[in-house]
């Protein structure tokens, strides 16, 4: 009888340890993307999927933090990752990135002047500068008779109690500290606790009119009505008014976010070389501007900019003219204030909204 | 008097029945009817279509998504019912042994313990543990193994439950009946304790099954990682969680809700045309 | 046999207590650089102790009692009703219950906020007659919610609570004139308070480690320790594994202290046993 058993015990064992090594040999190369939500237009990548014959996967991260979270938790297994400009020193730092196969990449001498030489990487030795962009926010025009011009009337709880329970902010640490910094007048990189600490009191008066803490699916809800007011991505704008164009995307008054997201291999990819394959085909003239026209971001490759149709770079939310661009500011790394950043976020998110949110004027001084 | 009271406590207790079914019902059949919906919005009805399910049922990740359940639920099923099984007949038998106690409180362990505690300790254990040692065993994070490998482990405790239960009932005076009528070791177990056995062990079956495609928590701490792989609810919460109000998710959630009722209605029918038996069973 | 329960206790043991024991030894470091634990200190219990953190066990502790005695109210009458129907009807009806259990859980609690959402369906009718109550991204949306998704689970557990207990003990009371309500205090309570609780229990736990519901309904907005916990290890945040460790062990000793002193009001057994029979019924 104990055989009997024992034969069946390793007959389902068996069973098991076989279609688990059956199914984990694949048959066909698989690219594994890790990017922004919608950033690369699907008929693009069934083309790549078709040149290369090979199947493309993608995964979507909400910021830039989880998609550096994930990658040291262990989720290997991803070919490319499209970080944004002020993260790139510490990937780098982490031995998060593979140096890029120079010689396969040949889009790198189309790059706009701007981008030939960026600070976090002036050798282009491990990114590839792919889309620009700003974080502004966004409106309903329909539903709000009186919409913010600035992160400081943004945050002012009087100006946007119109919209209570309709407002969205990013799910993202360093754009939301940086939109409470502007409110208060001070520079996205700043690392001194007095002015973090003036930028998380306003979040916090905010904070009982927000709905939700969201940077992918924002958009839709802010095209559905549900959302009057979102802190938000040009791009995602631009793209959501041809479903509803009552929408409004703002570069507000004080200054606003510009940000580089950059294509990368990270360390522990499993085809570097598809990938590479990949970052080239993306950037390529062509397929970039087509990219570029149904993302609605700007691109980095002159080349590509070119192609572009007049409409698209005559739209202010996509290419801001001269004096819009001279208010932007890009992200820095803040090295070992960074911590301080973090703990900031955290205790935002962890503070629970008071008891009555419904109350109408609450002063905007009136801080917990 | 005494009778009108009565009479309106039970209307009462009946609208409140119904009641609880409408607020059961709407949210899952609102999502249902905008699975049908030509717009691109859930709120705005713009006329009938199966546009979405066209999409839906060629969108080959959903497809994946589903084997891959199937398949995650079919496998951890296997093990931890193999596992419980015998787990299960061992405490059976040895029933006054000191460490039962212990034992029995180790393997309902997943049944006490929030789930999100499991997962986040094998995600901990896979980073830390076994994914330095992956070259030996092959275990990576957001791999088939990993994630059978947690679900195993949520449906061992569930699996032991309901056997242990069953076997509550287990007559061994047969077995030793059987044994005077000069019945060989093979055949007390194969004539004797497995038709006995047979009914929880399909329970058992049925219940991990359930667990394992049910699971939420334990797929999404796993499945981190570019090749993860994905369980149909952790495909849903992505989906939902880029795409708000994507009429996809109506359409997965419509043939979902399909396959249940076709399942209530055939246990229902199954349960009927045995009631007495089980009935007795049970005792 | 001796063996035979061997693997199962050799599974739990690696799987449950082994992770267990490693996020103890996590929690009790200082930062997420020092892999090989170096300097063992409560700092990171500090920190799960005072503000914010504090209160965010506090408010979830007293958010999932509410909800779980809430689903327990109200599911008493209708599972109570289902139990004294004739027997053929019984099961039609269980089945009217939970059948949106068939249903994911993801799927679920998907549809309760696109029906809650401010332009959701529930919320434009609501608002017609006055009604303009936040029903997401606010504490009692999220305890709405966790009321919502977990009133299929209890169905079950209740209602075989309830199938087991005799009509004549009822009717005895009856012919000794005891009102209805004096019945229910007097017999039906007291002689089903150990499954009662169990049920309670059932609900509750989960609910201490909800994350997809403070998550999907509270917008991000509701601080719950599961929320809290996911951001620790996946979150937007920079992880902090120690931290998240740490607050994941406060999670277990809050439902383990809830779990004593619940089985330290009955007798132990009586609870486990019961427990094991509601979640053995569910199959």
């Amino acid at each position: 009888m104990k055989a009997g058993i024992a034969l069946v015990t390793v007959g389902v064992l068996g069973g098991t340890l076989t279609l688990l090594k059956k199914n984990s040999e694949s048959e066909q190369k698989t690219l594994h993307l890790y990017v922004w939500t919608d950033y690369i237009d699907k008929e693009i990548i069934k083309e790549f999927e078709k040149k290369f014959n090979v199947k493309v996967s993608e995964e979507n991260f909400p910021s830039n933090e989880v998609m550096i979270s994930k990658l040291k938790a262990g989720g290997g297994g991803f070919d490319v990752i499209v970080p944004s400009d002020y993260m790139i020193a510490t990937m780098k730092q982490d031995n998060l990135l593979l140096k890029l196969p120079v010689d396969k990449i040949t889009t790198l001498s189309q790059l706009s002047e701007k981008f030939r030489k960026v600070t976090y990487d002036p050798n282009h030795e491990y990114v590839v500068p792919y889309m620009w962009g700003t974080t502004g926010f966004a409106y309903n025009s329909n539903k709000l008779k009186n919409p913010p011009k600035s992160w400081k009337e943004f945050f002012d709880v009087r100006h946007i109690q119109e919209a209570n329970k309709r407002i969205s902010l990013l799910d993202d640490p360093r754009e939301v500290l940086g939109a409470g910094l502007k409110a208060n007048g001070f520079s996205l990189n700043s690392s001194k606790a007095e002015e973090l600490q003036k930028a998380k009191q306003s979040i916090l008066s905010l904070k009982p009119l927000v709905s939700r803490f969201d940077t992918m699916s924002y958009k839709d809800l802010l095209a559905s009505g549900d959302l009057w007011v979102a802190h938000a991505y040009s791009g995602d704008i631009v793209k959501m008014q041809t479903k509803n164009p009552e929408l409004r995307y703002v570069i507000p008054d004080d200054g606003a976010t510009l940000w580089v997201d950059n294509l990368a291999i990270p360390t522990g990819a499993p085809n570097p070389e598809l990938a590479a394959e990949f970052i080239n085909f993306v950037t390529t003239p062509e397929i970039n501007q087509r990219i570029a026209l149904s993302i609605h971001y700007a691109t980095t490759n002159e080349k590509a900019r070119q192609m572009l149709p007049a409409s698209e770079l005559q739209n202010a939310s996509i290419y801001p003219p001269k004096e819009v661009e001279a208010r932007l500011e890009l992200f820095g790394d803040l090295g070992a204030a960074a911590e301080l950043v973090d703990t900031t976020w955290a205790e935002i998110r962890a503070e629970n909204e008071p008891s009555a949110p419904t109350q109408p004027a609450q002063p905007p001084s009136a801080q917990r | 008097m005494v009778h009108f009271t009565h009479r309106l406590k039970g209307n009462l207790m009946r609208i409140w029945c119904l009641f609880l079914l409408l607020i059961l019902y709407l949210p899952v059949l609102s999502l249902v009817l905008f699975g049908f919906n030509a717009s691109t919005f859930a709120l705005r009805w713009e006329g009938f279509s199966l546009h979405w399910y066209k999409i839906t049922l060629s969108n080959s990740e959903m497809l994946t998504a589903l084997f891959n359940s199937l398949l995650v639920a079919l496998l951890s099923t296997a093990l931890a019912v193999t596992l419980a099984f015998f787990y299960a007949l061992w405490a059976h038998k040895n029933s006054n042994t000191k460490l039962k106690g212990a034992s029995d409180s180790l393997m309902s362990l997943p049944l006490f313990i929030p789930e999100i505690v499991i997962a986040i300790g094998l995600l901990v254990m896979v980073v830390h543990i076994l994914r330095p040692a992956a070259g030996h065993i092959g275990i990576q994070l957001g791999s088939l193994s990993s994630i059978v490998l947690g679900h195993t482990t949520l449906a061992v405790g569930y699996a032991c439950l309901v056997l242990r239960n069953r076997f509550r009932t287990y007559d061994s005076q047969q077995e030793l009946a059987a044994q005077d009528l000069g019945a060989n070791k093979w055949q007390v177990f194969s004539r004797v304790m497995l038709p006995q056995l047979m009914p929880g062990f399909a329970a058992a079956c049925c219940m991990s099954f359930a667990v394992s495609l049910d699971d939420f928590y334990v797929s999404y701490f796993l499945s981190t990682g570019g090749s993860a792989l994905q369980t149909l609810p952790i495909f849903i919460w992505s989906l939902q969680g880029r795409r708000a109000m994507t009429p996809e998710i109506n359409v997965v959630s419509s043939l979902l809700l399909f396959i249940a009722v076709i399942f209530f209605v055939a246990g229902l029918w199954l349960n009927q045309s045995k009631a007495v038996p089980d009935k007795t069973e049970k005792g | 046999m001796k063996w035979w329960g061997l693997p199962a206790k050799v599974w739990m043991t690696c799987f449950i207590l082994l992770p267990f024991v490693w996020l103890v030894v996590l929690s009790l470091q200082t930062s997420y650089t020092a892999s090989p634990p170096t300097k063992l200190d409560f700092h990171q219990f500090n920190r799960a102790l005072t503000h914010p953190y504090r209160g965010i066990i506090r408010d979830s502790l007293l958010m999932s009692f509410a909800a779980a005695l809430a689903v327990l109210m109200i599911s008493v009458p209708v599972t109570w009703l289902i139990s004294r129907l004739p027997r053929a009807k019984r099961n039609l009806w269980l089945a009217f219950f939970t059948i949106p259990l068939g249903l994911n859980f993801v799927v679920r609690i998907y549809a309760w906020f696109v029906l809650l959402r401010p332009e959701g369906l529930l919320t434009v009718f609501l608002g017609r007659f006055g009604f303009a109550i936040p029903l997401v991204s606010s504490q009692f949306g999220v305890f709405l919610g966790l009321v919502y998704g977990y009133l299929p689970v209890i169905f079950l557990p209740l209602y075989s609570v309830f199938e087991r207990l005799e009509n004549s003990h009822i009717e005895a009371a009856q012919d000794l004139g005891a009102s209805s309500w004096q019945r229910w205090r007097d017999v039906i309570i007291p002689e089903t308070q150990s499954g009662l609780l169990a049920s309670f229990l059932f609900v509750f736990v989960p609910m201490l480690g909800e994350y997809l519901i403070p998550r999907m309904i509270g917008g991000g907005l509701v601080a719950t320790l599961g929320t809290q916990i996911e951001s620790q290890f996946l979150g937007s945040g920079r992880p902090n594994w120690p931290f998240g460790a740490a607050l994941s062990i406060c999670l277990l000793l809050s439902a383990a202290c809830i779990l004593v002193i619940c089985f330290k009001i009955l007798s132990r057994s009586t609870a486990e046993r019961q427990t094991g029979w509601s979640i053995s019924h569910i199959v």
